[in-house]
């Protein structure tokens, strides 16, 4: 397990809701810990992937009315995770001992969360989710072999769209980033109103002038919403420590106009965006985003990575970090 | 990573073929543990930097070269060839900040490779005296990566009483296999083995046995050079042993044939090829991956004075990497 108490008592994705399936078992791995994630008549549970009799994974075994089987000697385990069979002494209680490392569970976009410790805040809000006049449209999640941080600090910056996003989100002939400032409030951070250029902001390939308003909300969670005019075009993304060298980007976009664009279609051109990103940010050294502003270099059009990283020092983040 | 070995930054490494460059300009290499970009500006220059911009930490070896400058990928920040950003794209107007340098490091062409050398005083390059030479056929081989570390694969080229085992049938007869008095000469400025002389049943790849003369000489920790004589024809071949990092390396080789008018180059090229390629899984397999430069480790016997010589002269350089 990964020592880092900001993230170990914080919420993250493991995975989308309405892909488990009713009765349905799946591994999955946070902050180095393997976990398994199922789906009983009591709902989803999340769990060390390990049953304490002989360690063997729990994922590799079935839901079997409302508990989880382990595929080795059978010891069966309710919704609370307790071991309530035995099959090689189907008369003998089950000692109490015999119970697995639960988490706790919470569902909402469509994601589901967990923590491995007890998490002091609520889950990162995104407002449009539940807001009629948009459409929510999810992609991901997108696997980085690299770290949250650097993976959030991508997210959050502007003056890599004319290179990195050439014809999507930027265009090398309008490389300026005018100034803008950014703030570290009690939530995070925020960076209001920059102004910039696209060819094609939203994947419906109409170009426009846009301004981007930026936050971050945890620690290895950020969001934007860009408007041009009434339009809005918010995304929020969520990233997963699985270990110490991988990261999962759960992300979220939502919309307020465009409707009759097939989401699929949005769901394409980020996946392209987010593969134009994926190589640089997979070769950036060091790994862990440096706190010490001493180090790499910062200018004006680098405010929000800045306060993100005064932020996380604050924060005490030492997970992808350094 | 700074300074990785005292001895081995002096020294120049190949690190890329001229022809790889064809239809390209930036390349990505590694060099003592050291990611470095490669990049030409097309009128001949090369240029081995650290592969890393400082804004972000983006390796450049993904950006490109626009007007003899070196673009990152992440931000456009444009690096002349001293290696001083000229340009910051989100801010045009602002000259750029005196500490928005790329780590430059040396870069020369030679024998058809570029080189890189960490340090700003380098030693000489190994000299291959034969290239140029319009009496002789000149050739050149590899790289070849290996798993091991270069005083490893150095240390097999030099290594005598191999010949009538890992190469039975072209450089050495099994049952022959006894090795004779030589001299061994440890210089300042290298290894010198000479007087070696061993029957070869095809000492040059013309399928005619005779007995060859070797002289051997250990230019740098990581590049070595022999000539063998055979009959009528000379056999001249420099080995250089890039290491990438501390167990992993990209060997390159140089070699000239003069005489064995009636071997075609082709044949040549393949025996060459094919003898070295026999060492490969030997070196691969060595443990400690480590070269022992403590005589007490490992044994040494009266044919082994080379590598004798060898370890003992990377002793007093003070060679750490690739050793033990």
């Amino acid at each position: 397990m990964i020592d880092d108490p900001v993230l170990l008592n914080d919420w993250h994705v493991v995975a989308r809701a309405s892909e488990l399936a009713a009765d349905s078992v799946r591994p999955s791995r946070l902050l180095g810990v393997d976990i398994v994630i199922w789906r009983g008549g009591d709902g989803i549970q999340v769990w060390d992937d390990l049953c304490i009799h002989r360690g063997a994974k729990l994922s590799g075994g079935r839901v079997k009315e409302g508990c989880l089987t382990c595929p080795y000697h059978g010891w069966t385990y309710d919704s609370a995770g307790k071991c309530v069979r035995i099959p090689a002494h189907p008369s003998q209680t089950p000692p109490p001992r015999a119970h697995t490392r639960t988490h706790p569970v919470r569902v909402a976009y469509d994601l589901v969360w967990t923590s491995l410790g007890t998490p002091a805040g609520d889950l990162p809000p995104f407002p449009e989710w539940d807001d009629p006049a948009y459409r929510n449209i999810p992609c991901g999640p997108y696997p980085f072999n690299a770290l949250g941080p650097r993976v959030i600090e991508n997210f959050l910056d502007v003056g890599h769209f004319p290179f990195v996003h050439a014809g999507y989100l930027g265009d090398p002939g309008h490389t300026e980033i005018d100034d803008y400032e950014a703030e570290i409030t009690p939530t995070g951070v925020i960076a209001r109103d920059i102004p910039i250029w696209q060819p094609d902001p939203d994947g419906t390939g109409q170009s426009a002038k846009v301004f981007y308003t930026y936050e971050a909300l945890r620690p290895l969670t950020a969001r934007f919403t860009k408007a041009q005019g009434d339009k809005r075009f918010s995304m929020i993304d969520i990233v997963t420590p699985v270990d110490e060298g991988h990261s999962l980007a759960w992300a979220i976009m939502a919309m307020n106009y465009s409707f009759e664009v097939p989401a699929e279609k949005i769901v394409v051109f980020q996946d392209e965006v987010t593969a134009q990103d994926l190589p640089i940010v997979e070769s950036q050294r060091p790994e862990m985003l440096p706190l010490d502003l001493q180090a790499e270099l910062h200018l004006r059009s680098d405010r929000t990575a800045i306060a993100y990283r005064k932020w996380l020092r604050q924060l005490g983040l030492k997970y992808g970090t350094s | 990573m700074k300074n990785p070995d005292r001895v081995l930054v002096h020294d120049w490494h190949p690190l890329a073929k001229v022809e790889d460059f064809t239809g390209r300009s930036v390349l990505a290499a590694r060099l003592l543990g050291e990611d470095l970009v490669l990049w030409t500006d097309g009128q001949g220059t090369y240029h081995a930097w650290r592969d890393l911009c400082i804004h972000r930490g983006a390796r450049l070896s993904l950006g490109k070269v626009k007007d003899g400058c070196l673009q990152c990928p992440y931000h456009g920040w444009t690096y002349n060839g001293a290696g001083t950003c000229v340009r910051i794209p989100a801010h045009p107007g602002q000259k750029p900040p005196p500490r928005a340098v790329v780590e430059v490091h040396g870069c020369r062409e030679a024998y058809g490779w570029v080189w890189g050398c960490l340090s700003d005083t380098p030693n000489e390059l190994p000299a291959f005296p034969e290239w140029g030479d319009a009496h002789v056929r000149n050739f050149t081989m590899g790289p070849y990566e290996l798993n091991a570390g270069g005083p490893r694969i150095i240390e097999n080229f030099l290594d005598l009483a191999h010949l009538s085992v890992v190469h039975e049938g072209i450089l050495g007869v099994e049952g022959r296999g006894e090795i004779g008095r030589y001299q061994v000469e440890k210089r300042p400025d290298g290894v010198y083995a000479t007087d070696i002389v061993v029957w070869q049943p095809d000492p040059d790849g013309s399928g005619q046995p005779a007995a060859a003369h070797y002289t051997y000489r250990v230019i740098r920790p990581l590049a070595a050079y022999l000539t063998k004589r055979a009959g009528s024809s000379v056999f001249t071949m420099m080995i250089v042993a890039t290491p990438v990092d501390e167990i992993l390396s990209r060997v390159w080789i140089v070699f000239s044939m003069k005489g064995a008018d009636s071997t075609p180059s082709q044949q040549l090229f393949d025996w060459t090829e094919r003898v070295f390629l026999q060492d490969k899984p030997v070196v691969q397999s060595q443990r400690p991956e480590l070269l022992p430069l403590d005589l007490q480790a490992e044994l040494h016997l009266n044919c082994d004075r080379t590598s004798i010589a060898y370890r003992q002269w990377l002793n007093e350089l003070g060679v750490g990497f690739g050793t033990s």
